[in-house]
């Protein structure tokens, strides 16, 4: 693949994987390693049905042997730990005129639908279990007994947190998604971007320095797109010639209330002597922000560093 | 936060005085400006403000209804190119608390706790060593540590190195490395052997 394409297929939603003539991986994006777990580096030379498994492996096979020897777009379900999705697989003419493959997979809406009756199923169960620790609670956990009370306690609270978690899942398989208010940790994602950049890329002579804290507030919008941006703008400032002497990853949070934000920065250090130019983004990467409602900014000190910092909204979520 | 705050305040008054009693002007503008950063109303540095700069520009071109941010920007920019970076990361932090939607004032911050962080690794040491308390508990009261230094020095056992402290605390590295820094600074913790 040229980076062009990779850049592109990087930014879509639907999970992608390429496979060259002979049926072994030569890439998957980012959505694909979100959802089945398995990345670019884990993935590439393997076979294709490798990245599946059970009836999903048997299935991309097939598909996969029809596309290269027919030359035409197959269509083909499959299931892939829990989830349905509508997948098709396209030829794609690679090393001259041998057929290599493109697969794009759409998750299906009956595999958020099953998870919401299960989670139903769960609710039921849960009201259940609470009612009678109250009421265990109530009858044998007083003054006398501060041992049984402390245990019922413990597991009360410990429904409390199943049922938060059970909450959450519901919105994000709903309500909150649909509405366009789908939320991501920035945190997670930018140890992520620095393992997965450490992995594939390495950092050669530059110093690489992550200042990011445990956990960021949840901000709003798409983070597997920024996720791809930044791991582009990474391998950008590494490949730069000359390279910089240090490249640090930041994130931090600003601002409260409807106000807050996290703020994501790339910092470039130079040797002495260089004077970082304002370096124009490519218009993709200032599409990417404003899709997820962030904005751009770069900072230039001559002598000092280049800064890009993206800020996204983390606004407080109304209580109750 | 406040009392840190009223105590960040009342130690750029006295810097501005000093500077202005060795006629320095400008950094005395520069402190007391930064003092209303912090407090927009501090009746005192308005004062001062006004009595310096017409000193500076007698012909009163200048006045006081300046743009205070951008000046400060400036400053916090030649702090920085001064290698004075601590006061740049203190001096744009009170910029950004007032308008944290200014990005370029943000960026910059970025910029200087980039440079600032390496400084505090360098101090701190190697990140395999551990650190170990060096005053008493009772002690440590007189300091008025902020909070993530009091949580940091909970953690602080003489065995667990400071990657670990790092990892563990889950807090902004750099302010974990700066909580640090400062302790050994002021004597608080030292290196285990």
């Amino acid at each position: 693949l040229i980076g062009a394409e990779r850049s592109l297929l990087s930014f879509v939603d639907a999970p992608v994987v390429v496979g060259d003539p002979d049926g072994r991986c030569v890439y998957v994006n980012p959505a694909f390693e979100n959802r089945f777990g398995v990345g670019e580096a884990a993935s590439t030379g393997k076979p294709l049905g490798e990245l599946f498994g059970g009836g999903a492996r048997e299935a991309v096979l097939r598909a996969v042997a029809e596309v290269c020897a027919r030359g035409r777009s197959e269509r083909f379900q499959l299931r892939e730990a829990g989830i349905g999705y509508a997948a098709v697989a396209s030829p794609i003419v690679a090393q001259d005129t041998r057929v290599g493959v493109v697969i794009l997979l759409k998750e299906e809406v009956e595999g958020s639908e099953r998870m919401l009756a299960i989670l139903r199923e769960i609710q039921d169960p849960l009201d259940e279990v609470q009612s009678t620790l109250d009421e265990l609670l109530e009858q044998t956990g007083g003054r006398r007994n501060p041992r049984h009370r402390a245990e019922l306690e413990v597991a009360l609270r410990a429904v409390t947190r199943l049922r938060k978690w059970v909450d959450e899942l519901g919105s994000a398989l709903s309500g909150a998604a649909a509405a366009g208010q789908s939320t991501w940790q920035p945190a997670e994602v930018l140890h992520h971007v620095a393992a997965r950049f450490e992995a594939d890329v390495g950092t050669g002579a530059t110093r690489f320095e992550l200042l990011v804290p445990a956990a960021l507030p949840d901000a709003l919008g798409d983070g597997t797109k920024l996720e791809a941006m930044l791991l582009r703008l990474l391998r950008d400032r590494f490949d730069a010639d000359p390279a910089p002497q240090t490249v640090t990853l930041g994130a931090r949070t600003t601002g409260r209330g409807d106000a807050r934000a996290v703020l994501i920065s790339l910092t470039e250090q130079h040797a002495a002597g260089f004077e970082a130019a304002a370096v124009e983004l490519p218009p993709l990467v200032r599409e990417v922000v404003a899709s997820c409602g962030g904005e751009l900014h770069v900072a230039v000190e001559a002598g000092l560093g280049r800064v890009t910092l993206v800020r996204i909204a983390a606004p407080v979520p109304a209580s109750g | 936060m406040k009392d840190g705050r009223d105590e960040q305040i009342a130690k750029l008054m006295k810097e501005g005085l000093d500077h202005y009693a060795l006629g320095e002007a400008p950094r005395a503008v520069a402190c007391w400006r930064r003092v209303l950063a912090l407090d927009s109303e501090h009746a005192e540095a308005q004062d001062y403000l006004r009595s310096a700069e017409s000193d500076e520009d007698p012909g009163g071109t200048a006045g006081t209804e300046a743009p205070v941010t951008g000046d400060l920007l400036s400053d916090a920019r030649a702090m920085m190119r001064r290698g004075d970076l601590r006061e740049a990361v203190d001096l744009l932090e009170s910029l950004v608390g007032e308008d944290p939607a200014a990005l370029e004032a943000q960026a910059f911050l970025d910029l200087a706790r980039a440079r600032l962080v390496g400084r505090y690794r360098e101090r701190v040491g190697r990140g395999e060593q551990a650190l170990r308390m060096r005053v008493s508990s009772a002690e440590v009261l007189k300091f008025n540590l902020p909070p993530a230094a009091g949580f940091l020095l909970s953690r602080i056992d003489g065995g667990t190195s400071i990657d670990e402290l790092l990892a563990l605390s889950g807090m902004d590295p750099f302010e974990t490395l700066r909580a640090l820094a400062g302790m050994l600074d002021a004597g608080i913790v030292e290196t285990s052997a």
